[in-house]
């Protein structure tokens, strides 16, 4: 859809979601968000932004419930100025209802349906909102949860799907106001505790891009684009499994499988290649309670990556593309943070609650300290989502090192200070140039919100 | 404190079904109540505080809800209460810090919020809705729990 339709309809939608009749379980709120950033890579950039959002929600009988929200976000970018400085959104309108079916506690349907959203179990491959509907069964001993969704009604800023060069190309021009349309389905099924007191999740994931054929690259043609490609359709199958071991320690990991075909310029022409890329991960948490309520957690995460593949994103030019493409993929770091993609990664993350305790009256004074240091490589020599020097063969990217300090003196506020440090690999033939990184890139926010 | 105990012991036993209705009638009357009232209301925020004798009458109970607190207004003992209302109660009587709108406010709808930021009850309730008795007896045994733990 075209630039030129307004989007003042989110807000009767929000006004109808709520039946009227059912104005006793009726409920609402809102909240106020300043955020201030400064980040340096190349150029300094300072931000600020200002967000209303506005929720309403009620119960409907005693199944189910609906809830919408929306928010407002006025942002300033001193330098460079590249913010849409107004923003409305409709964030979510979701539905949701539990059924028992047999009149019992088992087994329980749940339906949810609207704007809410998706995730997959390890939240490594798809997390993020979507419009579309779940159904699920819930057993003693297993859940399964079958849902679908699309990309087509989000608006393109809230979008962080980028799977082809379409994404990105339509993410930078002004006459586009809706994300690239894809259909996205997702199978899970979970046993619980089977083994050991262990879960273990199997799960499905089918990603459609069904973007305009005539504003895509077709098989066949013999001249490269760089800025433009084809459909990128792919199919995700993943297994993990999660529990404690002993005492406070706890563990998690998981494999994925991929799948699916993009088109690939092979040198003399443009091809429907196919894809196989893989991705694991794991991590182990320690939680010490009388040690200030403290976490400590060792995390690791492996996607594939295709050595001769000539951009992250449809770069494949011979045989199958190897590199590992997530629908949406979590944040890395707050500096550094590239596509889950021909990347290796390790982490050590601790949180802190010192003062837990503190006041014995109230929990209202917390305060949560977090630091996570991670060390960033490439399994192969092939190129990664971020700016790098094509020419080198280094697989050590550099460390980052984060820290978050939260605050909450009131239930209705909070104040979170965060700041992270990337050291890029400065050794001989490094993977950045002078221009992609500076010895020391960092970022630093304050953010202070209140609930109303 | 004796009383606290005792009516978290009650309130436990009643849920889990272990002690008998017929050992408290005023517990057996909550529980059988689809739409908390006041006075069973009042009668259980003022036992769990020591302001009354649990041998009070649910009644009597709702009289003694000091007028100088303001907490509810224009109700009679048999009338419904909602959750907001229940969750003011609570925090006034049990004198529970809030947040800068509860302080500000100390309405039903902030209670309801402080509340429901302690994770009391589990899921958020809407302030405007009516309890049962069975959900009122839950929420005041979180909160008692909750007290206890923090002293």
């Amino acid at each position: 859809m075209r630039r030129g339709r307004g989007f003042t309809i989110v807000f009767l939608i929000m006004m109808v979601a709520v039946p009227l009749g059912t104005v006793q379980a009726f409920d609402f709120g809102g909240s106020l968000h300043t955020g201030l950033q400064f980040s340096l890579n190349q150029e300094p950039v300072f931000r600020n932004g200002e967000t209303l959002t506005l929720w309403v929600g009620s119960r409907l009988g005693s199944s189910s419930q609906i809830k919408a929200q929306a928010h407002y976000r006025f942002s300033t970018e001193l330098e460079p100025d590249t913010v849409e400085p107004y923003f409305f959104d409709l964030d979510l309108l979701h539905f949701s209802g539990t059924y028992p079916l047999r009149g019992g506690r088992w087994p329980v349907l749940t339906v949810d349906a609207g704007r809410y959203t998706f995730n997959d179990f390890s939240g490594n491959v798809l997390s993020h909102t979507l419009d579309g509907v779940s159904v699920g069964v819930l057993l003693p001993f297993a859940t399964v949860d079958i849902s679908a969704g699309t990309t087509a009604l989000l608006r393109k800023e809230s979008s962080d799907i980028l799977v082809s060069k379409y994404d990105i190309y339509r993410n930078t021009e002004d006459d586009y106001v809706l994300a690239p349309p894809r259909i996205i389905g997702l199978a899970t099924l979970t046993f619980v505790e089977p083994f050991l007191r262990q879960d273990l999740s199997l799960s499905t994931i089918l990603q459609f891009d069904v973007s305009p054929r005539d504003e895509l690259i077709s098989e066949g043609l013999p001249v490269f684009t760089a800025d433009l490609g084809g459909r990128v359709n792919t199919q995700y199958y993943g297994i993990g499994v999660e529990g404690p071991i002993i005492g406070p320690l706890y563990w998690d990991s998981f494999f994925y499988a991929e799948t699916g075909s993009l088109l690939s310029y092979t040198g003399t022409e443009y091809q429907e290649k196919s894809i196989l890329g893989f991705l694991a991960g794991g991590s182990l948490r320690l939680f010490l309670e009388d040690g200030f309520h403290s976490m400590i957690e060792l995390s690791g995460l492996y996607a594939s990556g295709d050595a001769d593949a000539r951009s992250a994103v449809e770069g494949n030019q011979k045989g199958k593309s190897r590199q590992f493409l997530p629908i949406d993929s979590p944040a890395l770091g707050k500096v550094f943070s590239p596509l889950l993609g021909n990347i290796l990664s390790t982490s050590l993350h601790a949180t802190l609650k010192p003062f837990f305790n503190a006041n014995p009256e109230s929990r209202n004074n917390i305060v949560e300290f977090a630091i996570t240091g991670t060390t960033f490589f490439r399994p192969s020599t092939g190129p990664i989502s971020v700016p790098h020097n094509t020419e080198s063969d280094k697989h050590y990217l550099g460390t980052e090192v984060d820290t978050e300090m939260t605050i909450r003196p009131f239930s209705d506020m909070g104040v979170v200070l965060s700041g992270g440090l990337f050291f890029p690999n400065r050794g001989e033939g490094k993977p950045f140039t002078e221009d992609q990184q500076k010895a020391v890139s960092y970022k630093g926010t304050f953010e202070l919100s209140f609930r109303f | 404190m004796r009383h606290k105990l005792l009516l978290l012991v009650l309130i436990a036993g009643t849920l889990s079904g272990t002690v008998t209705a017929q050992s408290n009638s005023v517990l057996d009357s909550v529980m059988e109540e689809e739409v908390l009232s006041y006075k069973h209301a009042a009668y259980l925020v003022l036992t769990a505080t020591e302001t009354i004798s649990d041998s009070t009458s649910p009644g009597e109970a709702a009289e003694r809800i000091p007028v100088e607190k303001k907490i509810i207004t224009q109700k009679s003992p048999d009338d419904s209460i909602t959750y907001g209302e229940y969750a003011l109660l609570i925090m006034k009587q049990l004198d529970i810090r809030g947040g800068i709108l509860y302080e500000l406010t100390e309405s039903p709808r902030y209670a309801a919020r402080e509340l429901s930021f302690y994770e009391i009850p589990p899921e958020p309730i809407s302030p405007f809705t009516t309890l049962s008795g069975k959900q009122s007896l839950q929420i005041l045994r979180s909160v008692l729990e909750w007290k206890e733990e923090q002293q």
